[in-house]
């Protein structure tokens, strides 16, 4: 009787052997002792094997864990998913906020008074004033007018205002200026 | 008595036949030879008078400069003399296809993008003794100083440059068209040299011949005609606007070399009664609003920078060239508007000691 090798019983266990050799050996096992016990050794191992792998959660390699991710972040999120992001409380909240802000301070109209109760002028105003009353200049630039009125509604250069970061360092300069 | 009549044919012969001929060449030669050229006081105040004149068509390019920004447009010009004028934006894009008409004191903004007509008046331009009185501190303050022709699209142009008769600096510079003394190019500086403002026309053609309907100011159907603000012609009763103000107002006790006041008027802005002093040198404006309502300066959405002078908390924008700085003291609100350095107008704001 031949027997068979260890190579060939596991590769009989995982059915990765042809269905004539699988009926042969098959018949084998149930009459030679030697190789059943063979084949039983290692149907424990991968019993063990099992039982270990269910008993215990073990960490990814940090590469493997990094590639999910990545191809996580790269799939496109369906218009679900989208929605389901922007309604979350954790984002709606902060741009609820945000949103009632720039009503408040984006658009004077909103609050005739400041937070004091007073009456507030318009920034607009002075400078449509200014730039007004300055055409009795011969030489002022009437060509340009509707510039110089950056801050007005009706001008339509309006949507270009042309309003400069302040120089912190100006009144040290004047501090410095009249020592 | 018959009353005496005084006819070339009585005028008594006073010299002989030779004399009469050496006054005939005399006469000759003045008619025939060219006026001598104007000088430069004389070129600037032609500029100022030319549009009321000269009509043309052009394209203009118009650029102010702040302390690091800058905005540009490009706007297509039609004027007829004496005060009809179309300025159609070209650029920047934001803008393009919008134009204003203007007659006289009233001008139409028309937004194509929004479909309104925004319909304003400004009679300070049309105050006559105001001009005139411009004209004058002009010249008390500036010193016009002629410099080389040069060509500006494609015209000869006369340069004069406006020396401020204190510091020395030029303030600004002319490109006159030596023919028509239309002001083809103008450059304003800041008060460090550096350049504040820039308008030059690209392109000119002098022509009467322009379509009416140009000028129109025909609302397009769909558009909305909105009321824009009206402003009234600046009185130089400043005692007057003063009075009408109903609480103390305070002047600066300090101005710069060659600045006076020019105008006053107050106004009403809901239920804020404001006192608002024009100052001038001729070239550069100074205005100084106050108000006894506590009312600030509201910046919208415009985040001023904050500063604090004389222990008092102020703040300031900038608009391109143009400063404005507001502060409250002693139950006045003040706002102080000009052409000026911040530095300036903080000097100014110091000395106005309620």
């Amino acid at each position: 009787m031949n027997h068979f090798t260890d190579d060939d019983l596991i590769d009989y266990l995982h059915h990765e052997v042809t269905d004539a050799v699988d009926a042969r050996m098959h018949a084998h096992l149930a009459v030679c002792r030697d190789c059943r016990d063979r084949y039983d050794a290692e149907v424990g191992v991968g019993e063990m094997l099992r039982s270990s792998a269910l008993a215990e959660e073990r960490e990814l390699p940090s590469i493997v864990k990094a590639r999910v991710w990545a191809a996580v972040r790269d799939s496109e999120p369906t218009f679900l998913e989208r929605l389901r992001a922007f309604a979350a409380p954790g984002f709606a909240v902060p741009v609820a906020a945000a949103l009632a802000l720039l009503m408040y301070f984006g658009i004077p109209v909103i609050r005739a008074e400041n937070a004091a109760g007073s009456p507030t002028v318009a920034a607009a105003y002075y400078f449509e004033e200014h730039a007004a009353e300055g055409l009795e200049n011969p030489l002022a630039d009437h060509a340009n007018t509707t510039a110089t009125l950056a801050f007005g509604q009706s001008s339509p250069s309006a949507s270009a205002p042309l309003i400069d970061a302040a120089d912190a360092a100006t009144l040290d300069d004047v501090a410095a200026s009249r020592e | 008595m018959r009353p005496m009549l005084l006819h070339w044919t009585t005028l008594p012969h006073r010299g002989s036949n030779a004399a009469l001929a050496a006054l005939a060449v005399i006469a000759l030669f003045a008619l025939t030879a060219q006026a001598p050229p104007p000088n430069a006081d004389e070129l600037v105040r032609a500029a100022t008078d030319a549009p009321k004149h000269i009509s043309y068509v052009g394209e203009v390019q118009s650029t102010r400069w702040g302390a690091s920004q800058a905005l540009a447009t490009i706007v297509r010009i039609e004027h007829k003399s004496p005060d009809d004028t179309r300025r159609t934006y070209l650029a920047p894009q934001s803008a393009y296809g919008e134009y204003t008409v203007t007659h006289g004191a009233k001008t139409f903004d028309f937004d194509v993008n929004h479909a309104t007509v925004v319909v304003s008046e400004n009679l300070a331009p049309d105050n006559a003794v105001a001009y005139n009185n411009n004209i004058a501190l002009v010249f008390a303050n500036y010193s016009a100083v002629e410099g080389p022709h040069e060509a500006v699209a494609g015209r000869t142009a006369q340069t004069v440059s406006l020396i401020n008769r204190h510091t020395g600096e030029r303030m600004m510079r002319l490109w006159i068209d030596a023919q028509t003394k239309i002001v083809l190019a103008k450059e304003s500086y800041h008060s460090d040299g550096s350049l504040a403002t820039r308008m030059r026309f690209d392109e000119i053609r002098y022509t009467g011949d322009i379509p009416a309907g140009i000028f129109s100011t025909d609302v397009p159907a769909g558009f909305q005609t909105l009321a824009g603000r009206r402003f009234a012609q600046p009185s130089t009763d400043i005692g007057a606007a003063v009075r009408n103000a109903g609480f103390t107002p305070v002047g600066p006790r300090y101005l710069p070399e060659g600045f006076s006041i020019i105008s006053a008027d107050t106004s009403d802005i809901k239920g804020v009664k404001s006192l608002h002093l024009l100052y001038s040198d001729g070239l550069r404006n100074l205005s100084l609003f106050q108000n006894a309502s506590n009312a600030a300066a509201d910046f919208g959405s415009i985040h001023p920078s904050t500063i604090s002078f004389e222990g008092h908390d102020a703040q300031y924008v900038k608009d391109g060239p143009t400063t404005l700085l507001a502060w409250r003291e002693h139950g006045l609100a003040f706002a102080l508007v000009g052409d000026l350095d911040v530095k300036e107008l903080i000097e100014i704001a110091i000395s106005v000691i309620p």
